[in-house]
């Protein structure tokens, strides 16, 4: 697989709205925006697809689909978990990367961070990874994700990306 | 008193049987209705080729090792300039949104690609002036980027691989090309490009719809003008419609046995279906014609006689035509094959339900007043010959200059028959106007050939595809090979480095063989296979390139060119075939050689003259002008054997009168022009078929009937006067 597989597992953490909007809002939802194919690749176009399936109860969360930049295009599956007390958790997978990663955060005013519980390995290369979701308003949310190899400072920007709801 | 009594009980007879025959008809038609629901079309261009011919046997593999091109959707897109920023996003849409299509499983364009560490068109757009400049950089040092945006800009090509389902196949191509085309319909509107879609699954998708629209067409057109034909000949609306029903059940039967034999109607058999149907037509004609002629008898009775009296030769020219398909049986195309043996059992069969039921229409309508009065009038007013009866004339005036005339004119045309060489371009089955191949042209015109040569390397050194692709380029002068070579990092890096749809093309999927690719134009098969065979023997000279390591030199242009060659003379050979079975056939029937020799003449003539001009035209030998030539032979033998079985009826074969063969032409001349206009006017709606191939069977086979008429009223009557058995120009010779 080339490395739009790990594009498409990152821009899968584009798919909620607020975590508030996201355990209740069923739908079609497009994201727009700017993807990495690598983690030393430079960010160029992406878009994303996925639905979303709230569970009964409003407790966690389905969200399937893809995204894609101009080489290719990744099938991705995530489900969401919300905790007591403002935590949330999460489990993503990916067709391309065929790697399962667990991250946990909170949920402050509508904005979640979480980062990953344990290494992303990309060309045998742990990263750490760190996602920022705000809300945009009524129309949608933003979806900042980032990533740093182990010892070094700086996050590098692998995601960034606008999400409305398709149709909208 | 006691004739009356033998002739009620005839009458009882024919009544029970006739509620039986009626039976049997409804039966038949049960079959043929049940079998159009189970008719498949087949839009698969390459099974064309489906043989154990060695070149196929390369190609199969190929597709096995390797993803192939064949399920490419190319995209050509002009714009103003491709550097504008609108055009750019535009574009980029495009892309991005194609690819949620389910099915679509990459988009192959400039935008895939990377310059100086970026991707080749950032975005946001840079500035027209600054992204001009960063294309004409690319240029230099992208090769990729030549084959898909050309040098000013204005064109790009996309290269989308799709899947298609094994079933349903056509309908998720279809619903895929639609939502492709509605996606450029926007991208259109967003910046003022075009885009146009082609590649094998558009062109499929236009096969797929052609083949349903075409079949309705020649058909539909062939009962029509069938009908118009029996009409003006019979001079009866009401006795016209009486033809109908024997040529439309054996039509229907004909679709009906290839739905219930799971045999699809595909590019080949399309022509199949109306050729029954106007063979049948001819038939109905000949039992009308025949029916008139016993007009002074009882109904039934008539109607019994025709048939009894036609049937013979229409059993023996559904026969003849029957071997001639049986000949294109023995191709090894699995295609080709396939056509020959539905056209052996159609045609059999065609002529059982066409007498069975022509007998139970017209003895049940005889028991209406109108159908004795309006036959007794035909038999009163014999149909016109539109003067061709005159040809006749003219033969038995100079029969032996005419014969010996018609000889040396066939002496010749056969001579340059057997010099036509065979001719094969994978174009040729595409009108000119076709939407694909308009934007083939273009692209070959504006960026780089689309056809693509391969040489299969049983390795993946990079070195050693290196090598091989040095040769390629020398030897075609290709700047464009495309192989692992070209790749930084060589197979290992394959994976992370080119989308998946590309690197399945430059390496095996059990990673022990590589591609070396070039793409050509594409003229037709005979340039191809010398550039084919000049590149074989430059690997093979090479130095270095031990025996072994290339597998072979293959790719469909290659593939199609080679098997092409060997099917077209076995389609040759099938006429040859064609012909002596036929000669045996007249031998068996009449037990005269010498009858069943002359007979060959004016069959053999049509077929030899077209062959003929063929090659002083250059056209040569294709597909479907090579199968259009043996399945009409067999076809307008059927003349031929009207005109014998004429001579039968009246006992004139073994000895040869003017009074005889007068006689005999003077009764079957409407008839047989009749026919042969029902033959050729039926076949014309191949003209305003979609697919090229059957335009050109179409327009060989009438130039096979016309030709066969003419020679059976001219040559047919001079070669019995001039060497028939005991002729009376022989006898007068011969002192007593």
């Amino acid at each position: 697989m080339i490395r739009i597989a790990l594009a498409a597992l990152l821009a899968v953490f584009a798919a909620p709205a607020s975590a508030t909007e996201l355990f209740e809002a069923a739908g079609n939802w497009q994201g727009e925006g700017m993807i990495a194919t690598g983690p030393r690749a430079p960010l160029e176009r992406g878009r994303c697809r996925v639905e979303i399936a709230p569970a009964a109860g409003g407790g966690d969360v389905s969200i399937t689909g893809s995204c894609a930049v101009a080489a290719g295009l990744s099938d991705i599956s995530l489900r969401l978990v919300r905790g007591a007390g403002g935590k949330v958790n999460a489990g993503f997978w990916s067709a391309a990367t065929a790697q399962t990663v667990q991250f946990a955060g909170t949920e402050t005013d509508g904005a979640i961070v979480m980062e990953a519980t344990g290494a992303l390995v990309l060309d045998e290369v742990p990263y750490q990874s760190r996602v920022e979701v705000e809300t945009g308003g009524a129309e949608g949310f933003t979806l900042r994700q980032m990533l740093r190899a182990e010892g070094e400072d700086a996050w590098r920007l692998v995601v960034d990306m606008a999400y409305r709801q398709a149709g909208g | 008193m006691r004739q009356a009594r033998n002739l009620a009980a005839v009458f009882a007879v024919l009544r029970s049987r006739l509620l039986l025959l009626w039976l049997l008809t409804g039966l038949i038609a049960v079959v043929a209705v049940t079998g159009m629901f189970r008719l498949r079309f087949d839009d698969e261009l390459v099974r064309f080729f489906n043989s154990d011919i060695p070149a196929y046997q390369d190609y199969v593999a190929l597709g096995r090792a390797f993803e192939g091109d064949g399920n490419d959707v190319i995209a050509f897109v002009e714009a103003s300039d491709f550097a504008d920023p609108v055009v750019a996003a535009a574009m980029s849409d495009f892309l991005l949104d194609a690819q949620f299509i389910p099915g679509v499983r990459a988009a192959l364009s400039p935008f895939i690609l990377r310059f100086d560490g970026a991707p080749l068109f950032p975005y946001p757009p840079l500035p027209q002036d600054e992204m001009a400049a960063r294309l004409e950089a690319a240029q230099a040092q992208v090769p990729m980027l030549g084959r898909l945006l050309s040098a000013d800009r204005q064109a790009m090509v996309v290269i989308m691989p799709i899947t298609e389902r094994a079933e349903g196949g056509q309908t998720d191509r279809h619903s895929v090309l639609t939502e492709l085309a509605r996606l450029g319909a926007r991208a259109e509107a967003a910046s003022g490009a075009r885009l146009q879609l082609s590649g094998y699954p558009v062109l499929r998708d236009e096969v797929a719809s052609a083949l349903i629209r075409d079949i309705v067409l020649l058909n539909t057109l062939g009962v029509v003008v069938g009908f118009a034909v029996a009409v003006f000949a019979l001079r009866s609306f009401r006795l016209g419609l009486l033809t109908l029903p024997g040529p439309a059940l054996s039509v229907a039967l004909g679709i009906g046995l290839h739905g219930h034999l799971g045999v699809t109607i595909n590019t080949i058999t399309i022509t199949l279906p109306v050729l029954i149907l106007v063979l049948a037509t001819s038939d109905a004609i000949h039992i009308s014609f025949e029916r008139g002629r016993q007009a002074g008898r009882e109904s039934a009775l008539a109607t019994l006689r025709a048939i009894r009296r036609v049937a013979v030769a229409c059993v023996f020219a559904a026969v003849t035509t029957a071997v001639a398909f049986g000949a294109l049986a023995t191709s090894r195309s699995e295609i080709i094959a396939e056509m020959g043996a539905m056209g052996v059992l159609l045609t059999l069969s065609s002529v059982v339900t066409v007498l069975l039921t022509q007998m139970v229409v017209l003895t049940t309508a005889g028991r209406a007043d109108w159908f004795n009065t309006l036959f007794k009038r035909l038999h009163d007013r014999p149909p016109a010959a539109f003067g061709l009866g005159r040809l006749t004339a003219l033969a038995l005036r100079r029969p032996r200059l005419v014969s010996w005339v018609a000889l040396v004119v066939l002496a010749f045309s056969t001579w340059a028959y057997s010099q036509a060489g065979p001719r094969y371009s994978l174009l040729d089955t595409l009108r000119g106007d076709s939407p694909v191949r308009q934007v083939f042209s273009q692209v070959e015109d504006k960026l780089a050939p689309v056809s693509l040569m391969h040489v299969v390397v049983n390795g993946t050194d990079s070195a050693l595809v290196r090598q091989v692709a040095e040769v390629v380029a020398r030897e075609t002068g290709s700047t464009n090979v495309q192989s692992l070579a070209s790749i930084e990092g060589g197979a290992a890096a394959l994976a992370d480095t080119v989308p998946e749809a590309l690197a399945q093309r430059l390496v095996s999927a059990d990673g022990t063989q590589a591609l070396v690719s070039v793409p050509f134009r594409y003229e037709n098969g005979e340039t191809t296979l010398a550039l084919a065979d000049r590149l074989e023997a430059a690997l093979a000279a090479e130095p270095g390139l031990e025996p072994g390591m290339i597998a072979a030199v293959t790719g469909l242009p290659v593939m199609s060119a080679r098997v092409a060659g060997v099917i077209l003379d076995e389609i040759n050979r099938s006429l040859l075939i064609a012909l002596g079975g036929v000669a045996l056939l007249i031998l068996a029937w009449l037990r005269n050689l010498r009858v069943a020799l002359i007979s060959l003449i004016p069959n053999m003539l049509p077929v030899t003259l077209i062959g003929g001009w063929l090659m002083l035209s250059g056209s040569g030998i294709e597909f479907s002008n090579g199968m259009a030539l043996t399945v009409a032979f067999g076809i307008a033998v059927d003349d031929t054997l009207h005109v014998l079985n004429r001579l039968r009826l009246a006992g004139g074969v073994r000895r040869i009168t003017r009074e005889g063969l007068e006689e005999a032409f003077g009764e079957v001349t409407p008839a047989l022009v009749t026919t042969s206009l029902v033959l050729f006017f039926g076949m014309s709606g191949s003209f305003l078929a979609k697919n090229l191939g059957v335009a050109e069977f179409g327009g060989i086979a009438m130039s096979v009937f016309v030709l066969a008429l003419l020679a059976d009223l001219l040559v047919l009557p001079a070669a019995l006067a001039a060497f028939g058995p005991r002729s009376y120009l022989r006898t007068r010779r011969t002192p007593e």
